[in-house]
């Protein structure tokens, strides 16, 4: 299942699909629009069309095009074809813009086979093979940056928020509600420090809110530094596989090395920077923890705007199969990075709230580690500008 | 035939000599009081004749019990009609001695001795029986003694019996050269494997769940998740039919002693804890106070490198066959050492914990 084999050779073959679509299938698409928004909602006006779909749909219509080209081969290749309920065939278009408004929108399968006149386990079914076909064509779009180029980008704009240097990014932790039979005491194992049913995302986030990489899947009993501690990207920090780019010297003798920022939700680690904590802490202090905050909201934004634009995650799922769920919040955090990667204009119309979690209080991890430790203070004394040049 | 070469050769000395081995009375003048205020003290030692086998041992002592019981019924029968009862019931004994009959119900009751009495069918073992290590056996004879008469009783006991006697027979049936040290563990172990697979709240919850983890190669991966209050084990799903693939693991226990473990597992340790006193590492949700953390911050750091070390052992892309999961799924049963320490991660204050893991969010 793992993307490896094949992957650059996937990845060129894409880059030709999306040339070749973005020209041929415009044209195809704004009569598939019409005919389509006239199915949903009757004749509407021309000039208002557009709008009605990036009200539909939360992207544009070239990214809805682009991601069209993507899981074209992989959703027209399988037999059977699904039709609506008068009996005409389902387009590729049709197929994506269902499964769109399915993750997007998070109504319930009969609602959205109603507005769509479709039978509700057809869009079940259409959505699933969407899921499939993104996990298979979509996954480059959510990785570990693999340049120095790109890692260079990231921590310039990291240090244009409030001064952090070396920062390669941010790391947070949400949670994806569930509706679980209380009474099956294997439901206890999702029940999580709210009493809540729950299913555990880790992202870790760049500047530009875009998903780096991600771990899903564990129950919400689980806490934020046990995920982290079973993640991949744990190990290889610790391996120093990664994260292990240029040092910066901060004054001579003293070198930062590349990190992430986290809450205090994290242990403190030579490549985890969290802020300090208590009360009344010296200015000095207080100063870091401010621009810590600042630095690590893009993660808290990032995790917001996931729920908010694909609303299938948001609400509380209604005893959802817990193997597909992760692979859902996957396809989910690739759409949600296909938006900015397109530069979609439908992200700047998102409110940006820092709100993803509501309702769940900060969880603290004592753990220190002694050299992180004195990295902190001597970040935050170069921050203060009190460290001798 | 054995049986009557052998009552015919040592006469009624054999019989007196059978008798005190069993603790029978010797002699026609039965004194059943006398009888059974000897051998009341005698049942209640039995316990201590064979502590690694706890479950079996309350069984057995129920069984003998009603087995003394039993014995007063038959030996009054005896009084009354005479010395062929005795017979009857002695060449039962020794029928089951022989190996003589159906052999099937001897070895449910004589357990693991079975296999060394069928290659070493000596009678003097049996005679001379005095010492510690023999009175076990002399126990489980009487249960079988009082089967002809009193089969009933006897069957009704077992099966009353908890279920680590059923898991015991089951694996006597599949294996019989389980050493015998072993044999505590292993039962302890398929005991906590049961209550895992039944879900049961008082032992590991066993979840399966799906991960998806991006940094890595195979980016999903199946895992079964035990916790057992603040204690995690995570190991990698072995398969879909797990179910049988258990089921037949307890057929072919020997291939524990046997082949090498292939299991694949992980223990996590908490950030702000450390391993407990039998080295075993584990996972626990803020399962220290703060004055336990500050102690034990930096060991923690050098801990975590150890178990990042274990988590590519985790990853196995390639499916497994269910052969070989089978013999795998037989290490899982090495879960058993955290039971031992399970009441250290069940014990540590969680309320004081939630005060430390809630604060309001900024």
């Amino acid at each position: 299942m793992g993307p490896v084999r094949g992957y650059r050779k996937r990845r060129k073959i894409e880059k030709k699909v999306e040339q070749n679509a973005t020209a041929s299938e415009k044209e195809e698409s704004v009569d598939w629009w019409d005919e389509f928004s006239k199915r949903i909602n009757g004749v509407l006006p021309p000039s208002k069309g557009m709008d009605k779909f990036e009200s539909v749909f939360k992207i544009s219509r070239k990214t809805f095009n682009y991601i069209c080209s993507l899981v074209k081969e992989d959703m027209m290749a399988k037999s059977g074809s699904y039709a609506f309920t008068n009996g005409k065939p389902m387009s590729l278009n049709d197929q994506v813009a269902v499964a769109l408004r399915r993750l997007g929108s998070g109504e319930s399968l009969l609602t959205i086979g109603d507005s769509f006149g479709l039978n509700h386990s057809t869009v079940s079914q259409v959505t699933w093979r969407f899921v499939e076909a993104m996990e298979e064509r979509g996954l480059h779009h959510l990785r570990w940056p693999s340049t120095e180029q790109e890692m260079t980008e990231t921590k310039s704009k990291f240090e244009k928020i409030r001064g952090l240097p070396n920062c390669c990014g941010a790391i947070d932790t949400t949670h994806i509600m569930m509706c679980l039979p209380a009474a099956e005491p294997a439901s206890n194992v999702w029940l999580d420090q709210e009493k809540k049913h729950s299913m555990i995302l880790q992202a870790i986030v760049d500047p530009d809110l875009r998903f780096q990489d991600i771990v899903t899947g564990w129950p919400g009993k689980m806490n934020d530094s046990s995920v982290l501690q079973s993640s991949n990207f744990f190990k290889l920090c610790e391996k120093g596989k990664r994260l292990n780019g240029k040092k910066m010297v901060l004054c001579e003798g003293s070198e930062l090395r590349e990190y992430i920022v986290g809450d205090s939700g994290y242990p403190l680690l030579p490549w985890l920077v969290t802020p300090y904590q208590g009360k009344e802490l010296p200015d000095s202090k207080a100063e870091f923890n401010r621009r810590h905050f600042a630095t690590r909201m893009v993660a808290q934004r990032a995790l917001a705007r996931l729920k908010e634009m694909w609303r299938i995650i948001q609400g509380v799922m209604w005893r959802p199969d817990k193997h597909r769920l992760p692979r859902i919040i996957l396809v989910c955090c690739l759409l949600h990075n296909i938006v900015i990667d397109l530069e979609d204009e439908a992200q700047d119309d998102m409110p940006l709230s820092h709100h993803h979690d509501s309702g769940y209080h900060q969880q603290v991890c004592e753990s220190v580690d002694k050299t992180a430790s004195i990295q902190r203070d001597k970040l935050s004394l170069y921050l203060s500008g009190r460290l001798p040049p | 035939m054995l049986c009557s070469i052998s009552t015919g050769k040592s006469g009624s000395n054999w019989l007196d000599r059978l008798r005190t081995s069993k603790g029978f009375p010797s002699g026609d003048d039965l004194d059943l009081d006398h009888f059974l205020n000897h051998q009341e003290p005698n049942a209640s030692n039995s316990p201590d004749t064979n502590p690694s086998d706890p479950t079996s041992n309350s069984s057995l002592a129920q069984s003998d019990e009603k087995t003394v019981l039993n014995r007063n019924q038959t030996t009054e029968i005896s009084t009354e009609n005479g010395e062929k009862e005795w017979l009857g019931i002695m060449s039962n004994v020794l029928s089951e001695l022989f190996i003589i009959g159906d052999t099937n119900e001897i070895s449910r009751f004589s357990g693991k001795k079975s296999s060394r009495k069928q290659t070493n069918p000596k009678i003097c073992v049996l005679s001379a029986s005095t010492s510690g290590d023999e009175r076990c056996s002399n126990d489980e004879r009487f249960a079988v003694m009082a089967l002809p008469s009193s089969g009933d009783n006897s069957l009704v006991e077992m099966k009353d019996a908890s279920g680590g006697v059923k898991l015991k027979k089951e694996r006597n049936g599949g294996c019989v050269d389980v050493v015998e040290e072993d044999k505590e563990e292993e039962e302890e172990e398929e005991e906590e494997e049961e209550e895992k697979w039944n879900g049961d709240l008082s032992g590991f919850s066993r979840s399966e769940v799906t991960v998806i983890d991006t940094s890595c190669a195979s980016w999903k991966v199946d895992k079964l998740v035990f916790r057992r209050k603040n204690v995690w084990k995570i190991r990698d799903k072995k398969g879909k039919s797990r179910h049988l693939e258990w089921k037949k693991r307890k057929a072919n226990l020997c291939d524990k002693n046997g082949g090498g473990k292939k299991k694949i597992r992980l223990s996590i340790l908490p950030f702000g804890s450390s391993k407990d006193e039998n080295g075993e590492k584990r996972l626990v949700l803020y399962n220290d106070g703060q004055n336990h953390q500050n102690d034990k911050r930096k060991k923690t750091c050098k801990e975590m490198a150890d178990i990042s070390s274990q988590v590519p052992k985790k990853r196995l892309p390639f499916p497994r066959l269910a052969r070989k999961s089978g013999k795998g799924g037989s290490s899982v049963i090495r879960l058993k050492v955290t039971s031992k320490s399970k009441q250290n991660g069940a014990n540590l204050p969680t309320s004081n914990v939630k005060d430390t893991q809630r604060q309001s969010k900024a």
